[in-house]
């Protein structure tokens, strides 16, 4: 191509690059902008309640409530997408988790019994996008676990 | 949301500012106009306070707390207000040699470009910063990495913290560094908020200007005024660094930190000429602490900035000339820098057993950097290609840019860019290596390839601005910076 011819081509490109993505930008500089001054005048945990789900984030709270800080507790995936456990983990730090597993994959109560440590007093099993993640005591969570399991599969 | 809430995310980032301009100011290399200046500023301030306090809680188990976040981000504001008084007191005259910035003061002119440039990257990053004082977070790894690690730490107040070092609790990644959930910590312990606060936010929300800052400064050195403000707009634009939520702006990843740390640093060492006199080690001072900060974000740091110092050592033994001992010594400083961030990184891990870990440099299959290299890179290459060349992620901007690399090359290569094309090379191959060794390549490039293309923007964008320099009309002859 020659250098001239280059050249030019180059700067439209560039011009094009620019002129292709600035409409979209200020469309969503305006969207973004509006979304927070609405959400400013919110209360904070209001926005989070809505953004999370209600009932994903009032179950987060009554755990809260249950668990002290620095608290343990063992996790237990109850959901089919991938990774949807860690969230719950995420809102519950600094409590800290032990891994139990995927519920659909756990063994009986008694078994279940000689796998959670002796320490863990408490069980969250969590769920998919927006579901409520439950809370059971130790015990609780044993007598709970064929229901529990069943319902997952 | 009551203004005191919304007015906690902003402490952190002013207080690491702060610091960080007081960094500047004591670095006679760095005291640049005042927008360049403070995108260095920024950078500098959250890797002296972050890495300053990691280093501390580890070696010296100085708690994370608020007394020692004050202390820490003191130390510059202190060095620099004992220095403005001495030489108040001296009533010291200007040094020769002590280099002003070219063009600096006054007859600045104004003009639309200009204007349009910091309308637009002014409004975008004001747009993210509000969706971060407002919003909570909602992205993958910053709640799964990020920032549940730093919860945990501010609750021990420590980076040893047991929950890392005991095997038996779930932590993802438990051994990725730990800076910039240090700087969250450093952040809340500010303003004492709670621990579930989202105050942490626009910490990284403020690394998009800080490096396009940075950017429009080392781009306008090196290329004149107008390429820089293009090579800015266009990567402003480009819609995943600032509104991607998973490894943008709007995110709690680490890899626009990276991007800023590295990038920022590399510009500095590749820079044709330093300032005279002291300068050349202001340079190495600053590019000493971003590259530590860059080892000390995410994993990927290990393997850039060691690169990174040694291609700038390469080029300060093979430019010669007069500059050479200070480029020479610029990049031992910044090797220094790597080396100790190194030495922490490796005796903190040493600490930390590894578990829920995708362990990619450990299970990478390095037989299949031979022969099968090829068929996994064929592979991904449609994932690559739609990542780099979908208006989505990045416009038309790897459209255009080869194009301009191409037609601007005479340019390119008499001003030094090569170097910097190199640089910016440096996290595409490291993508390239990671895509061509894992099993899990498909997977694994379609979550991180414009992130990689997110931590080359710097040097990549400053190769742009310096082939688009000789082609914009009516170019002014510049000297080479």
């Amino acid at each position: 191509m020659a250098p001239r011819l280059l050249r030019w081509a180059a700067l439209a490109l560039l011009a094009l690059h620019l002129a292709v993505t600035l409409p979209g930008t200020l469309g969503r500089v305006w969207e973004w902008t509006a979304v927070s001054v609405e959400r400013a005048g919110e209360d904070r945990l209001a926005v989070e309640r809505r953004m999370k789900g209600a009932a994903y984030f009032d179950a987060i709270e009554a755990i809260r409530r249950l668990l002290p800080r620095q608290a343990a507790y063992g996790l237990v995936a109850g959901g089919r997408e991938m990774g949807e456990d860690n969230w719950v983990r995420y809102d519950l730090a600094p409590r800290r988790a032990v891994y139990l597993g995927e519920l659909r994959s756990l063994p009986g109560p008694s078994r279940m019994a000689r796998r959670i440590p002796p320490d863990l007093h408490y069980v969250v099993v969590a769920y998919d996008r927006g579901q409520p993640p439950r809370f059971f005591e130790r015990e609780g969570f044993l007598q709970a676990l064929l229901q529990l399991r069943r319902d997952a599969r | 949301m009551t203004p005191a809430e919304l007015l906690s995310g902003l402490a952190g980032p002013v207080a690491f500012g702060a610091a960080g301009w007081a960094i500047t100011g004591l670095l006679p290399g760095l005291r640049l106009r005042s927008g360049h200046r403070l995108g260095f500023a920024y950078l500098l301030g959250v890797a002296w306070t972050a890495g300053m306090l990691y280093a501390l809680s580890h070696f010296a188990s100085v708690p994370l707390r608020r007394p020692a976040v004050l202390a820490v981000v003191a130390v510059p504001l202190l060095a620099w207000a004992v220095r403005a008084v001495v030489a108040w007191r001296g009533r010291r005259r200007r040094l020769p040699g002590e280099a002003r910035e070219p063009g600096r003061g006054r007859g600045r002119r104004r003009d639309f470009l200009a204007l349009a440039v910091v309308l637009v990257a002014g409004a975008i990053s004001l747009a993210v910063l509000a969706e971060s004082l407002t919003a909570p977070l909602l992205d993958w790894d910053g709640r799964m990495t990020w920032a549940s690690q730093a919860r945990w730490v501010r609750a021990a107040g420590t980076v040893d913290a047991p929950v890392l070092l005991e095997k038996r609790w779930a932590v993802i990644h438990p051994r990725y560094p730990l800076l910039m959930p240090v700087a969250q910590v450093a952040a809340l312990e500010l303003v004492r908020a709670p621990v579930e606060s989202q105050a942490f936010r626009p910490l990284y929300a403020l690394f998009f200007p800080a490096l396009l800052l940075v950017l429009w400064g080392e781009a306008r050195l090196r290329a004149g005024r107008r390429a820089a403000l293009i090579a800015v707009l266009a990567l402003a634009l480009a819609p995943f660094p600032a509104w991607n939520v998973q490894g943008g702006a709007a995110s709690a990843f680490s890899d626009l930190p990276l991007a800023a740390f590295w990038g920022a640093s590399v510009a500095l060492l590749l820079r044709l000429r330093p300032f005279s006199g002291r300068n050349g080690m202001s340079h190495g001072v600053a590019a000493a602490l971003l590259m530590a900060a860059a080892v000390l974000t995410k994993n990927e740091g290990w393997a850039l900035a060691p690169a990174a110092v040694a291609l700038a050592l390469v080029v300060a033994a093979w430019r010669g000339g007069l500059q050479r001992r200070r480029r020479l010594a610029a990049a031992g400083l910044a090797a220094l820098g790597v080396g100790l961030a190194l030495a922490l990184l490796l005796s903190w891990r040493s600490l930390v057993p590894n578990r829920f870990d995708e362990a990619y440099v450990e299970r990478a299959a390095w037989r299949d950097l031979g022969p099968a290299a090829w068929g996994n890179l064929v592979e991904v290459a449609p994932l690559l290609f739609r990542h780099t060349f979908g208006l989505e992620s990045w416009g038309l901007l790897f459209w255009a840019a080869p194009l301009v690399l191409v037609a601007g090359a005479r340019g390119l290569l008499r001003r030094g860019g090569l170097p910097l094309l190199l640089a910016a090379l440096g996290p595409l191959a490291l993508g390239l290596a990671a895509y061509a060794s894992n099993p899990h390549r498909v997977r694994l490039a379609e979550v991180t390839w414009s992130r990689f293309l997110l931590q080359a923007a710097v040097p990549g964008l400053l190769a742009l601005a310096l082939a688009l320099r000789g082609l914009l009309p009516s170019a002014r002859p510049r000297p080479p910076v």
